[in-house]
């Protein structure tokens, strides 16, 4: 009885990932820090495919316990396309925060250009928290190359 | 037994709720391609959606039919040789390629590939030049690899063919896009072109259309792609514009690809 339950869930959960899978959450990754004690500051990035563009998005948080920080966002951003290893568009963005919030949120829509070999996206960039008065935290954190075809 | 039960009637709810959103995404995205038609182009018809899916299978093969032509004319053994110019949208801060050199807003791509009897790449070389012809990038294939020397970034990608489409057949394909067949009456130029537009609904649920154009001459040469957004009143901002200079399959490749190929010693 355990067994076909177990096989009933392993396909449920097949199912829902190549839903994921083939509409697109291309890659995400996420990197997370202790604040002075207060909170923990918990970075993630995501690279989605989709057609004729692609997305990036970026998540500035803070978790366990979530406290509403004096600034929260990042402090630089990179968002670029690459046909093999040569860079064919990128869009650079510079830092923005929002202020008495624990989470801060930001997209960034690339349409996709000529290539004749293999496509990828890359976003990196640094994350910033920061909380009177402690010092910013500045989290780095990159996708890597992401194929988006 | 009850923990487990309960279990999988959250992952059967879960599963649901994925599958809902996932279905809504699509059909709206597909809902766009319905008759709406940019300001400067006239759309040669305005089907249903039952149309629509016909119309599309029938534009694409279509499209299929144009690259699989090139595809016979230039993938052989020899140096395809592939150079594009391309013109990004300016009012973007694209920051810098390397410490003190700006990323271009507009730039020339010159891509080699040294191809084998089955069109399979031996090696490549491909060099990105602002347009007073100073190359900005340089990376080769080899074994497998690209490797970008000015960059010094490297990226195991393994053997492939190169795709005379340029990447957008797959744009063409995809399930949630729609396509249309356009005639412009002019682009700045007197050759009749014909133009297959790619129309997606925006990823973030705001007003715009993601548009891609796919410009073919009268003798089926891909000239051109343009990236647009257009928005709900029409208006139309310009994200790229790529024109093809040249496409061609000759035994030698230039000398700068030779140097290249002795400097990084393949």
């Amino acid at each position: 009885m355990k067994t076909r339950f177990k096989k009933i869930i392993s396909s449920l959960l097949l199912v829902i990932a190549l839903n994921f899978i083939l509409y697109g959450v291309a890659k995400a990754v996420t990197t997370s820090q202790n604040y002075y004690g207060i909170t923990t500051a918990h970075a993630e990035k995501t690279i989605i495919n989709g057609t004729p563009y692609w997305n990036a998005k970026l998540w500035s948080r803070s978790v366990s316990p979530a406290i509403n920080m004096d600034d929260i966002g990042y402090s630089y951003w990179t968002v670029r396309e690459k046909c093999g290893t040569t860079i064919t568009n990128q869009v650079n963005l510079s830092g923005h925060v929002l202020h008495n919030t624990s989470l801060y949120y930001a997209a960034q829509t690339m349409t996709k250009r000529t290539c004749s070999g293999f496509r990828y996206g890359e976003s990196l960039g640094n994350h910033d928290y920061y909380e009177y008065p402690y010092s910013h935290l500045y989290m780095y954190l990159n996708t890597g190359n992401v194929y988006i075809p | 037994m009850k923990k487990l039960k309960t279990l999988i009637l959250l992952i059967v709810f879960v599963g649901l709720i994925t599958s809902a959103v996932l279905v809504g995404r699509s059909q709206s995205a597909a809902a766009f391609g319905v008759g709406s038609s940019s300001q400067s182009f006239a759309a040669i018809s305005t089907p249903s959606s039952e149309e629509g899916v016909n119309q599309k299978e029938l534009l694409s093969k279509e499209i299929q039919d144009l690259f699989l032509a090139k595809e016979q004319e230039l993938l052989k053994p020899g140096w395809l040789h592939i150079v594009y110019r391309t013109s990004l949208r300016k009012d973007v801060d694209r920051g810098f390629l390397t410490d003190g050199v700006p990323f271009p807003n507009e730039y020339i791509i010159e891509d080699w590939y040294l191809l084998d009897k089955e069109s399979y790449v031996i090696k490549a070389v491909t060099f990105m030049r602002d347009l007073d012809e100073n190359i900005l990038q340089k990376s080769v294939f080899f074994d497998g690899t690209w490797m970008n020397t000015t960059l010094n970034d490297n990226m195991v990608t393994g053997a492939f063919k190169p795709l005379i489409d340029g990447g957008y057949m797959t744009m063409v394909l995809a399930s949630d896009t729609a396509l249309e067949k356009n005639y412009p009456s002019d682009i700045n130029s007197n050759q009749d072109l014909t133009v297959y537009e790619i129309r997606a609904a925006s990823p973030d649920g705001s007003s715009e259309i993601f548009a891609t154009r796919l410009y073919f001459d009268s003798s089926g040469n891909f000239v051109k792609a343009v990236s647009v957004l257009v928005y709900k009143d029409g208006t139309e901002v310009v994200d790229s514009e790529t024109e093809f200079l040249l496409t061609e399959n000759v035994n030698d490749p230039s000398d700068a690809v030779m140097e290249y190929l002795d400097e990084v010693k393949k």
